[in-house]
């Protein structure tokens, strides 16, 4: 049975049995859906959520996203005649801006990796720096390989591209070191650990780093030999109180230097996420409560992101057994680690679905 | 306040709901404008567009208070009536100038509320940054990733307070002489008494296609060529981008030649330096789109910005693509 029909069946099952429930405004937002691709078609618009899940159940695409937008016409085109009116504010996370290998089957490691700059996000930026609070927050698993972050605040709403941009710089701590070090004479000045924004940030990390007892460690932290660290180490106490009031020539290191511990602290503290979806308000995303085509697992909403799985808590379809053909050993980490065994035999729906859907196996015509 | 602290707050200040109350109160029917005011306004026009009003707000007697601050409503009608968007673009900076000058010796309380009346969320001294990134200045050290942000709150100092009040009454300078005013038709004979210094057009046509670069390159040259102030870096970017796809030397001078402090003969200096006449003796690149991330120039990335690493990449990249449609003329989006 060609896999895509045989998935497309199982994705109207589920449909027909549990309504996704629609985004705020669904009669203003721009959809696209695909089968073959993420998005063949877009330009699509529905009047409510009604209309969302018939169209869910009998045409059934594999894959559907939305726009953080807002239109006055989602469905016309060219896009410039949708008219936009104001769009979310949107942060999309990926396995491939953590890694560079990204595996097939990933591990609950590789996602927690994502998942460790989603909290970076909001617990480092979102919350104190742009003061918002956690329940603007909303959190969504990707279905696949990443999250997403949408905000929908009155606040986000009308900022333009540019404003976009400058946050998303901000968060991802685009930037020159020269701006923070400043020499001032024959002083160099730097931040102080009480201020704001990633002025704070830096002078913070320096000092904790500094605490620490292990010389390798602040080598690998800060990006410098130990020579220089062992440096810094014999005058400690200088040092620290030197940065404590933003005089940072107590220590024994250049201004290029300064320059590329600044690269160091920033590189580690900085968000790894996709720059592009956040500043493009025209980008469609996927929906959330859907079901992603390339594990049929849910977009699911993560309402506590330090207990969240994804690889358990994702999982929609049923525990009965249905009968598909394996043509390769498999390791996999969907529901716990389980090798599969080649050859044809029954697996447990919610498996059979992720590995078709991966392409790790066929389904299997008894009828 | 007596009338005339009022009067040369307003002067200084025109955007004001205490000026527009004045000018409302003075009964001025546009239909028959006082001659006096015209001139003034006139003479207002020329100013901006050499680089900046010069008001009397300190004069003493009240007829000039006056004509200064009738100025600017009536200005703003003229310029309003003209299609020339290079006028309306001096004129603006020239206002913004002006205000400037201003807000540098203002103090701070009325830093504060001309800030709010004009939509600047500002509170204890510290701006709201959606405030703050709505009147962003172009400027490199102005990115937020440099502000000392927190709990939705940027501390700024008074140079930056100033910068984005200008900004801000800017826009709404900009968005008022945009719209035609109703019923005023007449008083555009005053545009003939306007004169501005037009630099020639520059051509691109031949082997050079403005179409083909990248938005971050059409931004810069926009702004180039409107006057807007390019700092170090954007300068750089955009000499080194022109002389790479093969702009002439003269053309590229020109680009220039709208910045508030032109110099002809260091202008060329640079961009022969840029074509490696000067200096090293190679030609130089232009900074690739991570440098140009950070210096807060890349504006409005598109698809074809995620394949490429430097704006002559983009370049490249859409002529090649030109080229093989053909006449097609394949649109990238
Ligand atoms: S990505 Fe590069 S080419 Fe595109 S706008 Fe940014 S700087 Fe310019």
């Amino acid at each position: 049975m060609d896999p895509k029909v045989w998935l497309r069946d199982e994705f109207s099952e589920y449909y027909k049995k549990h309504k996704v429930e629609s985004p705020p405004m669904i009669n203003r937002r721009e959809f696209g859906v695909g089968i073959e691709k993420k998005i063949d078609y877009r330009h699509l618009s529905f009047k409510d959520d009604n209309a969302l899940n018939a169209y869910l159940r009998i045409n059934t695409p594999l894959y559907i996203s939305y726009s953080a937008a807002y239109y006055e016409f989602p469905g016309a085109t060219p896009m410039i005649a949708k008219n936009l009116l104001s769009a979310d504010l949107i942060f999309d996370f990926d396995m491939g801006d953590v890694m560079s290998d990204v595996p097939k089957f990933p591990r609950p490691e590789d996602l927690d990796l994502v998942k460790r700059e989603v909290v970076k996000l909001i617990e480092d930026f979102l919350i104190p720096d742009f003061g918002f609070s956690k329940d603007e927050i909303l959190v969504f698993f990707s279905g696949s390989k990443g999250y997403h972050i949408h905000i929908r605040s009155d606040v986000v709403q009308d900022m333009d591209q540019r404003s976009r941009m400058e946050i998303v710089d901000y968060v991802s701590g685009i930037m020159n070191p020269r701006f923070f070090v400043k020499v001032v004479g024959k002083s160099i000045r730097g931040p102080t650990p009480g201020m704001g924004g990633w002025h704070g940030k830096i002078a913070r990390e320096l000092l904790d780093t500094l605490s620490l007892g292990s010389p390798v460690e602040m080598s690998r932290r800060l990006g410098i030999g130990l020579s220089v660290v062992n440096r810094l180490i014999e005058r400690k106490e200088q040092v620290v109180a030197g940065i404590k009031s933003g005089v940072w020539d107590q220590a024994p290191v250049s201004k290029n230097t300064w320059y590329s511990i600044l690269q160091s602290i920033v590189a580690g503290r900085g968000v790894k996420l996709d720059r592009n979806v956040t500043i493009d308000m025209a980008r469609l995303i996927r929906l959330p409560m859907s079901l992603h085509g390339d594990s049929g697992l849910i977009v699911a909403r993560v309402k506590n992101i330090d207990t969240f799985k994804p690889l358990d808590d994702a999982i929609v379809f049923d525990r009965d057994y249905v009968p598909v053909d394996v043509p390769r050993n498999l390791n996999i980490y969907l529901g716990g680690d389980q090798e599969i065994r080649p050859g044809e035999q029954e697996l447990p729906r919610y498996l059979a679905v992720y590995l078709v859907a991966k392409g790790g196996a066929v389904p299997v015509d008894r009828s | 306040m007596n009338y005339l602290d009022e009067l040369r707050f307003s002067v200084k200040y025109p955007f004001t709901e205490l000026a527009k109350r004045i000018v409302s109160e003075m009964k001025i029917s546009f239909d028959n404008l006082d001659p006096v005011f015209i001139d003034r306004a006139i003479q207002r026009i020329n100013q901006d567009v050499k680089g900046g009003v010069l008001l009397n707000a300190n004069s003493r007697l009240t007829r000039v208070l006056e004509a200064d601050l009738v100025s600017f409503p009536v200005s703003k009608i003229i310029v309003s009536l003209s299609p020339d968007s290079f006028l309306k673009k001096k004129f603006v900076s020239g206002e913004a100038n002006a205000l400037r000058k201003f807000l540098f010796v203002e103090k701070d309380e009325v830093l504060n509320s001309l800030a709010l009346e004009l939509g600047i969320k500002i509170v204890g001294g510290k701006v709201h940054y959606k405030s703050y990134l709505k009147f962003i200045p172009p400027d490199e050290s102005y990115k937020l990733v440099y502000q000392d942000l927190s709990s939705g709150y940027i501390r700024v100092n008074r140079s930056t307070l100033v910068e984005l009040i200008t900004t801000a009454f800017s826009r709404k300078l900009e968005s008022d002489i945009s719209r035609k005013p109703k019923g005023l038709e007449h008083l555009s004979v005053y545009l003939s008494e306007v004169s501005i210094e037009r630099k020639q057009s520059i051509n691109y046509s031949g082997p050079v296609d403005a179409d083909a670069f990248p938005p971050c390159m059409k931004k810069l040259l926009a702004d180039a060529s409107a006057g807007v102030h390019l700092g170090h870096n954007a300068r750089f970017a955009l000499a080194a981008f022109l002389v790479n796809v093969g702009l002439d030397e003269d053309k590229i001078i020109d680009v220039f030649r709208g910045q508030d402090n032109f110099n002809e003969r260091l202008t060329r200096y640079h961009v022969e330096y840029i074509m490696g006449k000067k200096g090293s003796g190679s030609k130089r690149l232009p900074p690739s789109c991570d440098k140009m991330k950070v210096y807060g120039l890349c504006f409005n990335p598109d698809n074809l910005c995620k394949r490429i690493k430097n704006p002559l990449g983009y370049y490249k990249a859409k002529i090649r693509r030109r080229n093989y449609h053909g006449s097609k003329g394949m649109a990238e989006r």
